[in-house]
């Protein structure tokens, strides 16, 4: 079966500095793909790279087979790759509502129904539904700078998968989201993920939360693919420890 | 099937147009005319308050006021054309197209760029028409007799038939642009200042839609141009010089952009000031205009239109009580 999606020798550097020094791996459907490693390993230049917002200096990205490198994330937004954000990109001076409802309009309907009302009933009505599987209700009629950092991470989430995209990539979910609701908030999207036979890749830095909704695990150190398997393997495996899992208690020193 | 709430604004809008043509009988001509020019400058006011609304300051709405006026009065000269309606049509097609042209160009840029290089386009145009004959030089071009719907009006008839178009193709224009900002569109256009990056994820073209309401802001520009080249039958450089584009901006800031009425009240209020100060404070009414800026800016940043907003507010939650108000602060106490 076709990979949802490939990485082929991904090369991406800035100036000098090269941030992911050719990076190989294939997802296949279904499957919860969580990517672990420290500060400028080059986790989110990853996913800059696979959903169109950086173009890699040499490799291929592939989608279901076809090959994407380099296309802008308007046109693969639309081809079913959703993407939140570390920092919730939100529209800050509209209601969370209007939130969603902006992204349905614009992810769910063809271009021409650009020029309808925006203040729709039946837009409004789906965007509730969205909202309220998220929890989200009693904060739909609030002006989204206003709400608290973890209310805007699950709106950013929501609004990334309220088309049910096939690939959906995640950058941080918890971070930000207080560590006692960071399970019930992973719970809620694990279920979700499951009745939408979504695939997803996940960055994230709790790795309690990677141990336990992560169907299997990539680690990236300097830019490159250190381990990658199943939870269990990749935290045993003794370069992971010393390189990733080490400098998180402190215990190793610095590179 | 429950009828649709009719649009407030589209009512609005209807009624003024409805009442200014009824009344216009009554009118006095020369409030009629200053009428006319205050709606022109309110177009393209509305076209810099459409771009305003993706935070893009434009200090080129004179080029598109210029494009239509000019487009006018050369049509007028060289291709014989006199019938006010076409002028008006052919004018907004033109100013729609040089925006649609300039947008490919424009919409790349954001910010402090964005209204410098509109800025400067248009004050290229204004070097170019001050010295090609061809647009009659600094002196500009006359307009003759012209026709209405087929009518060759005279005298204070078409200065009255002309009062009617001008009320009719702004009201209409006013339409067009509201249901514009209404839309989707118009709601990812008010996005665009929020978040660009979002919305390219969502699947939209933030670059398409500005260059959409870059075109929108063009075709009002072109319309208030014509509406005033038709009204004083005369054009000249100076509908492309900066200070044109400044008076637009002045009346955004003053009215606000909370709707597409806010521009034409703006512009009347504008008319009335200026006219105020200019009476009497003969030597200073700049300084007088100067100061209430400073004001508006100061204490009413989101225009005098706001103060319509609120009362409305205020209007629509009449007899309610104010308790819950206080409840809830209650509540909200630690």
């Amino acid at each position: 079966m076709t990979p949802v999606l490939e990485c082929v020798d991904i090369k991406k550097s800035f100036g000098g500095v090269l941030a992911t020094q050719g990076i190989d791996l294939s997802i296949s459907e279904r499957e919860i793909v969580g990517i672990i490693g420290a500060n400028g390993a080059g986790k989110t230049t990853l996913l800059n790279i696979v959903s169109g917002y950086l173009t890699p200096s040499a490799g291929r990205v592939l989608f279901r087979g076809a090959d994407i490198t380099g296309t802008p994330p308007r046109v693969l937004a639309k081809r079913g790759i959703a993407r939140s954000f570390q920092i919730p990109q939100l529209f800050v001076r509209s209601t969370a509502r209007e939130n969603m409802m902006l992204a349905l309009a614009l992810l769910c309907e063809p271009r021409s129904a650009l020029l309808r009302p925006f203040g729709d009933r039946d837009l409004e009505a789906r965007a509730d539904i969205v909202l309220k599987s998220y929890g989200l209700t009693g904060h739909a009629d609030s002006v989204v700078g206003n709400l608290p950092q973890g209310v805007r991470k699950l709106l950013d989430i929501a609004m990334a998968t309220c088309a049910e995209p096939k690939l959906l990539l995640l950058d941080e979910p918890t971070s930000g989201v207080s560590s006692e609701e960071k399970h019930d908030l992973m719970k809620g999207l694990a279920k979700r993920f499951a009745a939408d036979a979504m695939t997803v890749l996940f960055i994230e830095h709790d790795m309690e939360i990677v141990r336990e909704y992560a169907s299997r695990v990539i680690a990236l150190y300097d830019g490159r693919v250190i381990a990658d398997g199943m939870a269990n393997a990749v935290f045993a495996d003794p370069e992971v420890k010393r390189l990733i899992l080490g400098t998180r208690d402190g215990s190793a020193g610095h590179a | 099937m429950t009828l649709r709430k009719p649009d407030t604004t589209i009512v609005v809008l209807l009624l003024l147009a409805i009442g200014a043509s009824i009344g216009a009988w009554w009118i006095p001509g020369w409030i009629r005319f200053i009428s006319q020019m205050a709606i022109s400058a309110a177009l393209a006011s509305l076209g810099a308050m459409v771009l305003l609304r993706a935070g893009l300051l434009s200090f080129g709405q004179g080029l598109f006021y210029f494009a239509g006026a000019y487009t006018a009065a050369l049509s007028y000269k060289y291709l014989g054309l006199n019938e006010a309606v076409l002028l008006i049509l052919f004018s907004i097609a033109i100013s729609g197209g040089v925006a649609a042209a300039i947008g490919f160009f424009i919409s790349n840029y954001r910010g402090i760029f964005f209204a410098m290089l509109t800025l400067a386009i248009s004050m290229l145009v204004y070097g170019i028409a001050v010295k090609v004959s061809l647009f009659g030089g600094s002196d500009g071009l006359n307009i003759g007799l012209i026709s209405i719907l087929g009518f060759r009006y005279r005298g204070p008839d078409l200065q009255l038939a002309m009062f009617l178009i001008c009320i009719w193709t702004a009201g209409l224009m006013a339409m067009v642009a509201h249901l514009f900002l209404r839309s989707r569109l118009g709601k990812v256009i008010e996005a665009i200042e929020d978040n660009e990056v979002r919305l390219e994820y969502l699947g939209t073209s933030v670059r398409s839609s500005i260059h959409a309401a870059y075109v929108l802001a063009g075709a009002l520009g072109g319309a208030g141009g014509v509406l005033a080249a038709l009204s004083a039958r005369h054009v000249d450089p100076g509908f492309a010089y900066w200070t044109t584009a400044g008076d637009f901006v002045f009346i955004v800031i003053l009215s606000g952009q909370a709707s597409v009425l806010s521009p034409f009240f703006g512009a009347f209020a504008l008319e009335v000031l200026r006219t105020f100060a200019a009476a009497n404070f003969p030597d200073a009414w700049q300084m007088v205009l100067g100061t209430i800026m400073l004001l508006i800016v100061l204490f009413v940043p989101k225009g005098l239109g706001h103060i319509f907003i609120a009362l409305g507010a205020r209007w629509k939650a009449r007899g309610r009580t104010v308790v819950p108000a206080a409840m809830n602060e209650e509540t909200a106490r630690p």
